[in-house]
């Protein structure tokens, strides 16, 4: 079970970069990467999801 | 934060916890995790105005795991009852964190029994949580003396036996024959820990001598026909003590690697012609000068060396009995002998083949007959503290009553509550009973006197051993007093000692003052 939660944790915030929910803040700041909402819309944003995956 | 997860997932593997622990652990983890990120989200999901509802369910998980977990942790702690039946009570704690283990499935063994379930290759006490626990509870008693909350010379007896046990398992070797190895650095760390306040408490529930002397014998509260002899040892009984000129009998029991290094050993043996017949019978075998060992270089290559048919046999219906005593320390310094018995073993002579090269190599095998051929009634009677404390037939019960049987004495020293792959093992004995009987099988299936070790350990000992000790009788004093000064010879001992002259209050060296 705890493996499955990781590798499940993982693979949902790695389809969410993909499809751009739970996209970070608008940010300028030194560790903001361009990535996309749903909405197509790519700019410079807080990288939450890789975060979250890193977690 | 990461890498911190990583590595305590890592060291909790390695760790038995109860079933679900580590689910719930990563749960919790992840709420966690997902609260203090929330807030980095870009376009939150608000929930009646202003609630950022992924934030109160992460934290909802967060919280609903760790508890849970919390929950789980404080039902899998070992519920012990036999200091008081309080099991918050601070013996029964320091008592289950030494001898209680826990399988992964949340399965609890060894609180009653005789020794701990300690091996060569334990990793148990000497790191991780029972490490910490175990220095916990031991500094917690002897920052409250914890010694004056039970002042029952017996359960004070009892405790220090079972810590002296885990003192010497302890010293002992930590080396075993199989893997995984322990990390030297880390056993060295684990024992110089654990060493000065096992030491320090040891002493704290020492017993004066009169109080040692006035321990109760447990032997004759238990023993009735039928089952324990009530006259092992009646002077001038049936029964004769057996020694050697050349320190303690047992050999074999004494220098294994397992518990029992803190106990006298007797050796008893009873002829069905009684005490005379049973003195000459050791005379014939002291007077036996021929060689111990056959060798027939035209028998195949496991046939070739047998033990010599013509030692003298004694007959069907001989009882060899070996009885363990606890060993005390008491308020001198001193290591004293008592009269409490932790085991019993008792064999009986039923059926006795001649002895050839097939009989030998036959009584090693392991089959479905192999208690048959052996001709023996195999029993043994264990010291439980709940029995003893409660007054119930002297406190030794028979395999019986075991749930489980674990092999401490003549094993390959793996621990299988340290190794997760070990578990499978744990749960396949079917009849404990029939386990432990063929732990003693397998040294003394041999017709006769060919079983009995204390003369020639033929099935151990190989060719190569061709001097026989010369037995004669032994008193019990006399038996009591070579193993104390057998104790007194040993490393574990040696470094004990002085580290109970603190806590004592010993002014010159407690070794002069041993006769």
């Amino acid at each position: 079970m705890a493996i499955g939660v990781l590798a499940v944790g993982f693979w949902i915030r790695l389809n969410c970069v993909f499809n751009g929910c739970c996209v970070g803040r608008e940010s300028r700041g030194r560790f903001s990467v361009r990535l996309h909402d749903i909405y197509g819309v790519t700019k410079r944003r807080l990288p939450v999801q890789f975060l979250e995956m890193m977690w | 934060m990461t890498f911190l997860g990583f590595a305590a997932f890592v060291w909790l593997w390695s760790v038995a916890l109860a079933r679900g622990s580590y689910g719930l652990a990563v749960l919790a983890w992840y709420g966690t995790g997902r609260l203090f990120l929330e807030p980095l989200h870009g376009e939150p999901s608000i929930v009646f105005g202003r609630v950022r509802i992924d934030r109160v369910v992460a934290a909802l998980l967060a919280l609903c795991a760790g508890g849970a977990l919390a929950l789980v942790a404080a039902a899998s702690l070992p519920a012990v009852r036999l200091y008081d039946n309080n099991p918050g009570h601070l013996w029964n704690r320091l008592h289950a964190s030494l001898f209680v283990r826990v399988t992964a499935d949340g399965r609890e063994y060894g609180a009653d029994r005789v020794d701990p379930l300690l091996w060569v290759g334990s990793r148990y006490l000497l790191q991780g949580p029972s490490h910490v626990q175990a220095i916990t509870l031991l500094n917690e008693f002897i920052e409250t003396h914890g010694e004056q909350l039970l002042r029952d010379p017996l359960k004070r007896g009892i405790l220090q036996r079972d810590l002296w046990t885990v003192f010497d398992w302890l010293e002992g070797s930590h080396a075993p024959y199989q893997q995984p190895q322990l990390i030297p650095e880390v056993v060295r760390k684990g024992v110089e820990d654990l060493r000065q306040p096992l030491a320090t408490v040891i002493a704290r529930l020492a017993l004066t001598p009169e109080e040692i002397r006035t321990l109760p014998d447990n032997y004759a509260a238990t023993a009735r026909p039928n089952a324990l002899p009530p006259d092992l040892f009646q002077p001038d009984g049936p029964w004769v003590s057996v020694g050697r000129p050349d320190g303690p009998i047992a050999r074999h029991h004494l220098r294994d690697d397992g518990p029992g290094k803190n106990s006298v050993f007797l050796v008893l043996i009873r002829l069905p012609g009684g005490r005379d017949a049973t003195l000459k019978y050791l005379d014939a075998l002291r007077s036996f000068s021929g060689p111990l060992w056959m060798h027939d270089a035209n028998q195949p290559r496991y046939l070739q060396d047998y033990p010599n048919p013509n030692l003298p046999q004694f007959p069907v219906g001989t009882q060899v009995a070996l009885v363990r005593r606890a060993l005390l320390i008491d308020s001198t310094g001193r290591i004293a002998p008592t009269r409490l018995t932790e085991q019993v073993q008792l064999r009986t002579h039923r059926a006795i083949s001649a002895m050839t090269a097939q009989e030998f190599a036959d009584a090693q095998r392991i089959d479905e007959n192999m208690f048959a051929r052996a001709g023996q009634d195999f029993e043994e009677f264990s010291l439980s503290r709940a029995a003893l404390f409660g007054e119930r037939a002297g406190g030794l019960l028979p395999l019986a009553a075991l749930d489980r049987f674990f092999l401490t004495f003549s094993s390959h020293g793996v621990d299988f509550f340290d190794m997760r792959s070990g578990q499978s093992s744990l749960a396949t004995q079917d009849d404990p009973a029939h386990a432990a009987k063929l732990g003693c099988k397998d040294c003394h299936g041999a017709p006769g006197v060919y079983s009995f070790n204390s003369y020639v350990p033929f099935r151990l000992a190989g060719p190569g051993f061709t001097q026989a000790p010369r037995l004669s009788e032994i008193s019990l004093v006399d038996a009591e007093q070579v193993a104390v000064a057998w104790k007194q010879q040993r490393v574990d001992w040696g470094r004990l000692q002085p580290l109970l002259r603190g806590p004592l209050k010993l002014r010159d060296h407690p070794g002069q003052r041993q006769p």
